[in-house]
Order: C-alpha cells, then sequence, then structure tokens
C-alpha cells in the first residue's frame, strides 16, 4: 500500500498526465481513502492552471536580427572592424581567448588532429578528456547543469548587447577562463587520441606517424600559443573568398603519397605556427 | 510534437549537421531558422525578460556554431540546445539576482517588448499575477528546469531527461516539488476547501 510521502513524489506527473497507468491507478487508489493527499492534488491542480503557459511570439524582425548577429559574430576575423572596447586590456584579453578558441577550432576543422574535444554530446563515444570543453563551462555532457560560470565566447566586436554582465565582471571571467584553457590544454593533450567519431585507431597511427616526420623539425619553445596570421583563418571552411593558407602552401610541400584523409593533418602539422599545438603532445609521447 | 514530426525533424537535423561539417555555410542559417523560435521561448521562460532572452539565444547559436564541426549528435540537435540555453539562462539568473531581485510592476512592464507580451497579463487580478510571477521565478534551478520544459514546451518526460541528463524518476519528483512550491507560493489562491475560489478568476484565466 503505497504512503501519503511516495505518492506526494507522484502527484507533480500525474497533474500533468505523465505517469503510467499503473502509477495512475496507485494515485487515485490513495486519493480515494485519504483525504489529506485529495487535497493536496487539487491544490496542486490548480496552481499549474493559474500559471499560463503562452509564450511570446519572436517577431521576423527579431529574429532576422538574432541571425545577423551570430552570423556577424562568427565572421572571419580579416573582415571584422576594429575593437570597440575601450580599455585595452580587456581587448588583448578578449583577443587572446578567441585566438585560443579559434585555433582549436581551426585544428578541429582540420579534422583528424588531436586537439581536445569541443563540447561533448552524451550520445558519441569519444574518448573524454577530464576537463571536456575548452569553451567553457557549459559541459553540456555534465549531468551537473545547475554549476560553472559563465560562457567564455567574448568576442571583441559585433558584441550582444549585455543586459547583466559588467565590464570588470567580465574581465575577470576572461582571464579566469585563458588561464583555465592554458591549464585543461596541457592535461587534455595526452588523453585525446582521435579526432574522429569512432575511429581511434586511425587517430592514434596518424598521431604517430606524424610525429616522426616532425619531431626533428620542431623548434623547442614553452609558447602555447599558435601565432595570429596561420591559425585564424576563420570559424568556417565555406565564406566567401576563404583561402585556406596553411592548406594551400603546405599541400605544396607534401606531395605525400597515399595521403587521403590524413593530408590535411600532415600539411598542417608541416607548418611551424599550427604546429604549436602539437609541441605539446610531443613531449608526452614515450 | 508527434513522433512522426520528430523522426522529420531529427532527419533534417543530421542533414543540415553533416552538409555544414562538409563546408555549407547556409545550412547553418537554415538550422538557425529551425530551432531559434524554441530556444527563444525557453530562454523567455527562464528569464522573463525578452531583450535578456534575446540575447541568450544569440548566445546559444554562436555557441552551436563553434561546436558544429566537431557535433556528433545531430539526433539530438534540440536537446543539445535546450541544455546549453538552460545552462546560459540559469546562470544568467543567477549574476543578475542581486540587480533586479524585486522588480515593481512598472519596471516588469517595461521590461517586456514593445507589445507587452507577458503572459500573465491575461490574468486581470494585479496581485495574482504577482503571485503567479514570484511562485515561478521563485522555483529552484533544477526544478524551474523540469517545470519550464513541461508546462511551456510541452516536452515528454523521456525527453525533458534527456535534456537535463537525469531519469524519468528524478524528473517526476522535480515535478513533484515545483507543483508543491506553486501550491504553497499560491496558496491563497488554491485553496481546495473553497469550492469556487474565486470565480472571477478563473473565467478571466480564458481572456
Amino acid at each position: 500500500m503505497f504512503g501519503c510521502g511516495r505518492i506526494a513524489d507522484l502527484l507533480g506527473a500525474y497533474v500533468y498526465g505523465d505517469l503510467t497507468s499503473e502509477e495512475m491507478r496507485k494515485v487515485e487508489q490513495h486519493t480515494e481513502s485519504c483525504a489529506a493527499c485529495a487535497r493536496d492534488l487539487k491544490s496542486r491542480e490548480r496552481a499549474v492552471a493559474l500559471v499560463p503557459n503562452e509564450l511570446p511570439k519572436l517577431s521576423d524582425e527579431e529574429k532576422q536580427r538574432i541571425m545577423w548577429t551570430v552570423s556577424g559574430a562568427v565572421r572571419p576575423r580579416e573582415q571584422r572592424e576594429a575593437p570597440r572596447i575601450s580599455v585595452w586590456s580587456l581587448a588583448k584579453a578578449a583577443a587572446v581567448t578567441v585566438i585560443v578558441v579559434v585555433a582549436f577550432v581551426t585544428g578541429a576543422n582540420y579534422g583528424q588532429r588531436s586537439v581536445e574535444p569541443k563540447v561533448i554530446v552524451k550520445e558519441v563515444p569519444q574518448q573524454q578528456a577530464p576537463a571536456q570543453t575548452q569553451l567553457g563551462p557549459e559541459n553540456t555532457a555534465d549531468p551537473e547543469l545547475d554549476s560553472g560560470p559563465a560562457e567564455t565566447i567574448d568576442k571583441p566586436v559585433a558584441v550582444p548587447r549585455r543586459t547583466i554582465a559588467s565590464d570588470s565582471f567580465r574581465r575577470d571571467r576572461l582571464r579566469e577562463t585563458y588561464r583555465r584553457n592554458r591549464a585543461r590544454r596541457n592535461t587534455v593533450r595526452e588523453n585525446a587520441p582521435a579526432i574522429d567519431g569512432a575511429d581511434t585507431s586511425t587517430g592514434q597511427d596518424a598521431s604517430t606517424e606524424r610525429d616522426a616526420l616532425l619531431r626533428p623539425d620542431f623548434p623547442s619553445s614553452g609558447v602555447n600559443l599558435p601565432s595570429l596570421e596561420s591559425s585564424f583563418p576563420s570559424l568556417g571552411p565555406s565564406f566567401p573568398n576563404w583561402k585556406d593558407p596553411i592548406k594551400q602552401s603546405s599541400e605544396k610541400l607534401l606531395a605525400a603519397p597515399g595521403s587521403d584523409a590524413q593530408t590535411p593533418n600532415q600539411s598542417v602539422s608541416e607548418q611551424p605556427d599550427a604546429e604549436q599545438p602539437e609541441q605539446i603532445q610531443a613531449p608526452e609521447k614515450p | 510534437m508527434p513522433g512522426e514530426d520528430r523522426a522529420l525533424q531529427t532527419a533534417e537535423d543530421e542533414l543540415l549537421v553533416a552538409r555544414f561539417q562538409a563546408g555549407d555555410a547556409e545550412a547553418f542559417s537554415r538550422l538557425m531558422a529551425i530551432h531559434t523560435d524554441q530556444v527563444f521561448g525557453l530562454a523567455w521562460s527562464v528569464l522573463h525578460d525578452r531583450e535578456a532572452a534575446l540575447d541568450a539565444t544569440q548566445e546559444v547559436f554562436i555557441k552551436l556554431y563553434v561546436a558544429l564541426p566537431r557535433f556528433g549528435g545531430a539526433a539530438n540537435l534540440p536537446a543539445w540546445l535546450y541544455r546549453v540555453c538552460l545552462n546560459h539562462c540559469i546562470d544568467v539568473k543567477r549574476r543578475s539576482r542581486g540587480v533586479n531581485a524585486e522588480l515593481t510592476e512598472e519596471e516588469w512592464e517595461r521590461l517586456q517588448g514593445p507589445d507587452h507580451e507577458d503572459p500573465c497579463r491575461s490574468v486581470q487580478n494585479a496581485e495574482l499575477r504577482d503571485a503567479i510571477r514570484r511562485a515561478v521565478d521563485g522555483l529552484p534551478p533544477r526544478q524551474r528546469m523540469a517545470f519550464v520544459l513541461r508546462h511551456y514546451q510541452f516536452m515528454s518526460l523521456k525527453e525533458v531527461a534527456d535534456v537535463m541528463g537525469c531519469t524519468v524518476g528524478a524528473i517526476k519528483s522535480h515535478l513533484a516539488r515545483a507543483t508543491a512550491h506553486l501550491r504553497d507560493s499560491l496558496s491563497d489562491y488554491v485553496d481546495p476547501a473553497v469550492e469556487e475560489v474565486d470565480k472571477n478568476v478563473w473565467m478571466r484565466q480564458d481572456s
């Protein structure tokens, strides 16, 4: 026989009609005999009925505005205007964060590099690094949703109007995020072998090959940041007039036979600037 | 959304994601066109502030843009979007709690869009309207998430569980606690001992 406590746990879903028929039967049986729970159920039903559930509609104008702002925020760097932020250090921190973020996106866009995984969707069986996203604490695979500070994508230009955060708050967040990203990159490198969805073995072999090719050529430098020019072409491969400088020049350098899917990686890694992520991996290899 | 529609939508999402990953920027615009309304609706139901909801929607799609090249689970694109949106909105609310914890009626009016699309406007009784707003705003984060997804977005418990990353049983508990909270906050208006609590209130609900 269900007690009042266990019934109470089902009453919310009962109001919305979301119980199984078995559970519904139990609730109805109980409330027939228990006046207190019957009252409880009635009050909940009324409370829920009081809350209107119509949402405001998005006007076409607003929808257009959102789409324009988003596409403006992700335009290639060359087409952007000068930063409009008055505080110079904030602009620097923001630019550095964006560069760091985009460097990984660029690496990810070349497909097969061992870059730390981005925001992971739970269903995909990828290798999970301890710190799962470098885009900030929106750990969408993390079941704890209500944790974590602010997002880290702060663009120096085309900033959507902020209603809440103040400048100093954002500056602190950016600094924090930059430090955290640096730490994460160093820990994650060793744990992120594969890039393509399920094909871990290919990823490993490819990166070993690449390392075998490249290690003698690596300039040893402790700098983690890739340089601006080579690693920051754009966030998308299909913008008009976008020429991939790295791919073009390195395809000439590496006319490697049998380089089908691996070509972009090998090409990219030939460039000293784009090799920066590789450097971090190299010391960890035995 | 009935099952068939959902299957079609999933197929279209997967196609668009694949095209985007192959280099088609138009596919992203199409994805935005499909999902912006729902994301905005979700953001609004958490934030109750039109401008903030618009900002939140922008942020969500920017994050999608950056994450999409590595996106493996296109079948769950709406769940991903909702999850990111909720994360962001709960965080914005937490940050702003000190700023606008208590809003007067005028401030609340001002925050709404030019058409004053406060859904609570259908409730004529001003006190009741305030009470409802405060009741919903006062829900703790997890319960608010579950409540918003079920009450405003009409998602099934399974879908809510997917978005929130917990079991269906946990969602049932969240809803139980959320409805209990609403019942207590609105106790003046939902007393079951009174048969016709305030007939006018109920009738005005339909306007």
